[in-house]
């Protein structure tokens, strides 16, 4: 069997072949100690990843204290080693790799899991990077990665929940707003949509001078929505930022990338991932990648180019048009994917059918075409259940996506709660229905945040409009009632109601049992950044159950773009 | 919000930034693409939150999370299909296992492998970046170097045991020292 420590290597630095696979999986598999080990070096490779780009950056680190405070860590001076050792360790390995195969034990270092005691190493040289005997104190060390994404992420949550009393959706705040000079080379040929944590690479050469591959180099960009993009290279190195081209299409890319603006309708992408966007106007939106030209036909597509150039182009929704590129040349053989579907391109044009994988570009999808409610189905966790009894009982069930600390509760259409359920006449349930609706037990309120900040660009345009619709209903001729609120938010959390749907009381259900849909539509405010949904279940308990039956299901939010830009 | 619901969302914070070390480590072992698996990162993060009602304080919150990191880890899978994994599902599971296992030791495990890091000088520093930070496969950084691609490999190979040895002598002397 090939050496275990061998195999690791070959996992984390990406050679393993399909036989040393099954090799590794067959050993992690046959010791838990063997697991443990593997668990220990990728954990060491992670802390190693997390330590190198950290000091690559070396920025003010932050880290957390108790929860409240920011700390600002100073980056510490770096400890002393001869530089020598290292070189002949290159040498070394240029030497070994005459006769030195990756898959082959013996001329390799021999390895020494975790667990075992040391043994005596093969070179003394390796002292020269150990530590200094650990008697110096160090505070411990937080890398920049884990800070960024520990720290910012989760307490961008609660951060967000505090301002806003709901459940978020997780969203990544700037940790440090990183503005640069920006530079007046070119037309204007799009502009900053919203962008988060961004840390531009600085561009080598800037102002005019050549960057890699020749081309002009990076235009840096100050981080404000609206700020102009020229024609250009950019190097993405953290955080994620959303663009708007003045020919519609807007585009959202997360770091690490690498991109090149070209003009108004194409663009580059060398490495990375994004996602875009094109209303009607934009069809023909241009993304060229190493080995792909893909062309937008209307539609929201995501496209991922690894470090190899390897593309792969997932459509979210309507079609593009995919054109496998070597070198330049456009090979032929152009196809169409629809959406629900995906394909990955080699650098020699070849194409492989892949499943498609929206939630690869989560980070920087935007909030447009599709239902922004979570859980407005209420199919996401197992119903809860109608006890009966007098005053009534209901087995009461977290909501999923919604701040629920109510009585509230999802039922089945066909639970056991028959005297109940058959009660919702069958030409009254929700068109689509599924098999769990929601049910309002006692006055409250439940509720979510939707974070709408990747639109701001364009919702400051006064170029975003809303479609609101929902079933909603109640029992019989019982008072109960429910409505669905929607509330715009700016970034200080001053609130702005923009619709509401229903109550539909039971005048509106001629006393009969069951769901109505209503649905509202209008424009997203300019300075918007979130929308809370309410639902709030107002008025009328039954005096006989002590329950409410106020109910509702398959509650819809969609944002459009407007096709012509509003003044 | 209630103070309560204030006081939770800090505690949430203050878990997690321990625990997401650990939890990124965990699906990235499992995960080999780093893009794909910073993703299921966030998922899992966006899954605390809304199951953090649900969390038992008497249970550690670092096997809590590493607990939802596998079965989000489980999900990738399935959504993208056992072809882009190398690991089954078993062999997830008992990686999930032995993370669990080495709670314990990994704070001590990074404060003694930052230090060992920042001495790294050269050449070997320089294919680290280049692997780490640029993600550049072996063979593009060989490209880069003039050095074959074996070469590339058992330097990353060496220092990654270098590293280690480096760990383990580090935490033998703070154990000395305790």
């Amino acid at each position: 069997m090939t050496d275990p420590d061998l195999l690791i290597s070959a996992y984390l630095f990406g050679t393993l072949t399909d036989e040393q696979s099954a090799e590794l999986c067959g050993w992690i598999m046959a010791d838990p100690a063997n697991a443990r080990t593997f668990a220990k070096a990728t954990l060491a490779d992670r802390i190693i990843r997390d330590r190198i780009m950290g000091n690559a950056n070396q920025r003010l680190e932050q880290t957390v204290v108790e929860g409240e405070d920011l700390v600002l860590l100073a980056s510490d001076a770096l400890g002393d080693i001869n530089p020598n050792v290292i070189q002949e360790l290159l040498k070394e390995a240029e030497a070994d790799d005459k006769s030195v195969s990756t898959g082959d034990a013996n001329q390799s270092e021999p390895s020494e899991p975790e667990d075992k005691p040391k043994v005596k190493r093969k070179s003394k040289k390796w002292d020269a990077v150990l530590p200094h005997g650990g008697q110096e104190h160090q505070p411990i060390e937080f890398s920049a990665s884990w800070i960024y994404w520990g720290a910012a992420a989760l307490l961008a949550i609660a951060f967000f929940a505090l301002r806003n009393s709901d459940l978020p959706s997780p969203i990544v705040q700037p940790r440090v707003a990183d503005v640069v000079s920006e530079s007046v080379v070119g037309p204007v040929i799009a502009k900053l949509s919203h962008s988060l944590g961004v840390e531009w690479a600085v561009a080598s050469g800037s102002n005019g001078a050549s960057g890699s591959n020749g081309r002009e180099s990076a235009r840096p960009v100050t981080s404000k929505p609206g700020s102009p993009l020229r024609p250009g290279e950019y190097r993405l190195v953290r955080g994620r930022v959303w663009m708007a081209f003045n020919d519609g299409a807007v585009v959202g890319v997360t770091a690490p990338a690498l991109f090149t603006l070209e003009n108004a309708r194409r663009m580059r992408l060398s490495r990375g991932k994004l996602v875009g966007y094109c209303i009607a106007e934009a069809r023909g939106f241009e993304v060229e990648t190493p080995c792909t030209s893909t062309v937008d036909l209307g539609t929201e597509f995501g496209v991922q180019v690894d470090a190899g150039g390897v593309t792969e182009v997932h459509v979210l929704a309507g079609k593009v048009a995919v054109r496998p590129v070597s070198k330049s040349k456009k090979l032929g053989g152009q196809f169409e994917l629809v959406a629900g579907h995906a394909s990955r391109v080699g650098m020699r044009g070849q194409v492989t059918k892949i499943g498609l994988r929206p939630t690869t570009f989560r980070n920087v999808r935007l909030p447009l075409g599709r239902n922004l409610i979570v859980n407005g189905d209420f199919e996401t966790d197992a119903p809860g259940e109608f006890l009966g009894g007098n005053p009534a009982r209901v087995r009461d069930v977290y909501i999923s996506g919604w701040r629920d600390q109510t009585g509230a509760t999802t039922l089945s259409y066909e639970g056991p709660n028959s005297d109940r359920e058959l009660a919702i006449e069958k030409d009254l349930f929700p068109e689509d229905r599924g098999r769990c609706y929601f049910i309002g037990i006692e006055v409250g309120t439940i509720s979510q945040s939707i974070d709408v900040s990747r639109l701001a660009g364009q919702i400051d345009a006064g170029q975003v409009t809303f479609d609101l619709s929902g079933w909603l209903g109640g029992y019989l001729d019982q008072p109960d009632a429910l409505a669905v609120i929607a509330i715009a938010l700016d970034e200080y959390q001053e609130e702005m109601k923009i619709a509401q749907l229903g109550p539909v009381v039971s005048d509106d259900r001629d006393g009969r049992s069951g769901f109505f849909r209503r649905a509202a539509s209008g424009d997203i405010p300019r300075g918007a950044r979130s929308i809370r949904i309410e639902l709030v279940t107002t008025t009328g308990v039954d005096p006989a159950t002590n329950l409410m039956d106020s109910y509702a299901d398959n509650l819809s939010l969609n944002l459009s773009l407007k096709e012509t830009p509003a003044e | 919000m209630s103070d309560q619901d204030k006081s939770s969302v800090q505690e949430l914070a203050v878990r997690w930034t321990q625990a997401q070390p650990t939890v990124a480590a965990f699906i990235s072992a499992t995960i080999p693409s780093f893009h794909d698996s910073e993703d299921v990162l966030q998922r899992v993060a966006a899954t605390l939150v809304t199951k953090y009602a649900k969390y038992d304080p008497e249970r550690p919150f670092v096997a809590w999370a590493l607990g939802i990191a596998r079965i989000e880890v489980l999900r990738y899978r399935s959504e993208v299909g056992k072809d882009r994994m190398i690991f089954d599902e078993e062999v997830v599971r008992q990686i999930a296992r032995a993370y669990e296992q080495i709670i314990p030791h990994v704070d001590e495990m990074r404060e003694v492998l930052n230090r060992c890091v920042k001495q790294l000088r050269g050449r070997v520093k320089q294919v680290l970046e280049m692997r780490y930070l640029r993600e550049l496969a072996p063979a593009r950084i060989a490209q880069q170097l003039g050095m074959t691609s074996n070469a590339v490999f058992v330097a990353l190979h060496r220092s990654r045991v270098a590293l280690r040895k480096c760990m383990q002598q580090g935490l033998g002397q703070q154990e000395g020292n305790g």
